[in-house]
């Protein structure tokens, strides 16, 4: 086989598995949020945080929990702590990015609560996490945030 | 990394030009430009690296491949059909999957996902450019075995990898292997790229404002002279945003001894729309015409005919530029009016004097911005309206007398910006007063630098496309 013909099907075998790689990474699939809610538990700085019910999730984000397919919201005890953390199962990925909306408000209002009182809020803040992955909004602040998030998408892609 | 931003301009393209002075061979200085290229493209999103290696091998693999087989046979055929399919996936998955699923969930009721993903740099451009190397190697217009690291500077370069010119392939990599790089061209080129930066950054940036105005008012409130004023801001803004980078992408080619091509012909000074899309992204309009045009009969085929196959190139043009429906209406738009004026109106036009035919082709143009600048059919529906009166509010408000004294000036230079006479006026003032002129070119680099470091990011709006 000519050198040209062999260099086109190994580039197009390349593309093929990179776009397979790039669609695989994006796919998040749906699974129980209780399954994210067990996960969390474990992990360090959550037993410490208050849980909300859906009236916090009202007062905070705006979010009509009915309209959602699940959530996890857990808050820190402390007036004094920006930490938060936030899981919400959206009907689909737009619905998700409506509630992204309803994040950086709420990161906004988090940023304006901790300027000039806070560094080291104001540190978690700057490196906050909010982001939708698929039908799923994270809202992260803590200086775990990172490790959350890893283990919130662990646990969806598992 | 943008052409106007800070880094690019004091640290990326000074240090890529320093290197590529200090270096003589053709092929150190192709590397140069090849590692340059994926450190521009990389600074947006790495990963996406490997996409445009990958795609800028498979592309010139196929045109050679493409070359070596026998022309016109099944196997030749077959080869071109799989390698434009590929691109076009690639171009599809990205840049329509969330239209397409959209318009399936509306016409079925469905409620499919798309999956999300950014759009990676220049897609829109590097794939038309392949196809279209691939389709000249296909015909045998090309030799297309040029060598791999030419080709690859040459579609990867960074001066024109985001947003264009779609330049072949064929013009760009002799060009690659015998760069005019010269103190002259680095010349030329400095001033090219600061025509393109004041185009973008103190004209573009800074009309936005106008139509941002606009677009934040509820549409039944809108005086007729606020609409057109707002139309007349998006007009402009997407002229000098998109030409004002072109200028800057041809500026920074030149310096480094490359002529990339026009983009531009003060498309606001045409005289009938026919005339318009000849200056307007003429790298765009000469790629519908040599690839989907001329290959479905263009216009030497009967009426019928030739009416499909401009609508059918014009619905093209108008996808390519988004993935929505207001986008193909859009470029539908101008198929029937380029039918109309090449059918009835191209003689009745001709009488009239230069004045009003330009008037008539801004007219046509201002409504087909309307399409283009609504992010759905009421809207673009509403703003018409407004634009003639609509909901009965009154001719002129306050407000828009208001915003019509405020920038006035700033509509006075984008109307006089977007003619020949100031680039006429620095050619004149740079023969006869040089001294003067270098000293405006660098007042107004200076100005468009503090313009830069104060506003805030203005990307640029055809880099979504």
């Amino acid at each position: 086989m000519k050198k040209s013909r062999i260099m086109l099907i190994l580039s197009g075998l390349g593309l093929v598995v990179f776009m397979a790689a790039l669609i695989w990474s994006q796919y998040y699939p749906d699974i129980p949020m209780e399954r994210i809610a067990a996960a969390l538990a474990e992990q360090p700085g959550i037993a410490e945080m208050r849980t909300e019910d859906a009236s916090g999730l009202r007062r905070y984000y705006s979010i009509d929990s009915a309209e959602t397919e699940g959530f996890v919201f857990f808050r820190s005890n402390s007036i004094m702590s920006a930490d938060e953390l936030l899981v919400v199962r959206a009907k689909d990925h737009e619905e998700a990015l409506l509630y992204l909306e309803s994040a950086r408000k709420r990161l906004g209002e988090v940023t304006e609560n901790f300027e000039n009182y806070g560094a080291e809020e104001m540190t978690k803040i700057e490196s906050a996490i909010c982001e939708v992955r698929g039908k799923y909004l994270i809202f992260a602040v803590s200086d775990n945030a990172s490790d959350w998030e890893r283990d919130i998408l662990g646990e969806i892609k598992k | 990394m943008t052409f106007s931003s800070l880094i690019f301009i004091f640290a990326f393209l000074p240090a890529v030009l320093l290197l590529y002075g200090l270096v003589r061979p053709a092929r150190a200085r192709t590397v140069i430009m090849i590692a340059a290229s994926l450190i521009f493209y990389a600074w947006g999103n790495p990963v996406y690296v490997i996409l445009l290696v990958l795609s800028t091998v498979f592309n010139y693999y196929a045109g050679c491949d493409l070359a070596e087989t026998e022309r016109g046979s099944r196997l030749q055929q077959r080869i071109f059909v799989a390698a434009v399919i590929v691109n076009l996936l690639i171009l599809g998955y990205f840049k329509y999957c969330g239209f397409l699923v959209g318009t399936v969930n509306a016409l079925l009721k469905t409620s499919f996902s798309a999956p999300e993903m950014p759009l990676p740099l220049g897609l829109s451009f590097f794939t038309f450019k392949a196809i279209a190397w691939i389709a000249d190697a296909r015909s045998g217009k090309i030799n297309p075995r040029c060598g791999l690291l030419w080709f690859a500077a040459s579609i990867m370069m960074f001066p024109t990898i985001s947003m264009g010119p779609i330049d072949r392939m064929q013009d760009i990599v002799p060009q690659m292997r015998r760069p005019d790089f010269s103190i002259a061209n680095v010349e030329k080129g400095l001033v090219l790229f600061i025509v393109g930066l004041i185009k973008k950054v103190l004209l573009a940036d800074n009309i936005v404002d106008l139509y941002n105005s606009f677009r934040a008012l509820p549409v039944g409130k809108v005086s007729v002279l606020m609409a057109w004023l707002g139309m007349a801001a998006f007009a402009f803004q997407l002229y000098f945003d998109f030409s004002g980078y072109s200028d800057m992408a041809k500026g920074i080619s030149l310096m480094f001894g490359i002529r990339a091509g026009d983009n531009f012909d003060h498309p606001y000074t045409a005289v009938s729309v026919t005339d318009f899309w000849r200056r307007w992204h003429i790298s765009l309009s000469r790629w519908f015409r040599d690839y989907i045009y001329i290959p479905l009969g263009g216009n030497r085929v009967t009426v019928g005919r030739h009416v499909r196959n401009i609508l059918i190139v014009w619905a093209l043009t108008g996808l390519w530029h988004g993935a929505a429906w207001t986008y193909v209406a859009w470029g539908v738009y101008y198929g029937l009016v380029l039918l109309l004026e090449k059918y009835f109106l191209i003689k009745i036009l001709e009488k009239l004097p230069k004045p009003v035919r330009i008037l008539y082709t801004m007219f046509i143009v201002m409504i087909g911005w309307v399409f283009f600048s609504s992010r759905s059919f009421a809207e673009a529906a509403a703003t018409c309206g407004a634009l003639f009166g609509g909901g009965m509010h009154s001719f002129a408000d306050s407000r828009a007398l208001y915003y019509l004294r405020t920038n006035l000036l700033l509509l006075v230079f984008c109307v006089l910006g977007s003619t020949a006479w100031p680039f006429r006026f620095y050619t004149w003032t740079q023969k006869k007063y040089p001294v003067i002129s270098a000293v405006g070119t660098v007042l107004l680099t200076f100005l468009a630098v503090a313009f830069m470091v104060y506003s805030t990011y203005q990307p640029f709006l055809y880099a979504a496309f």
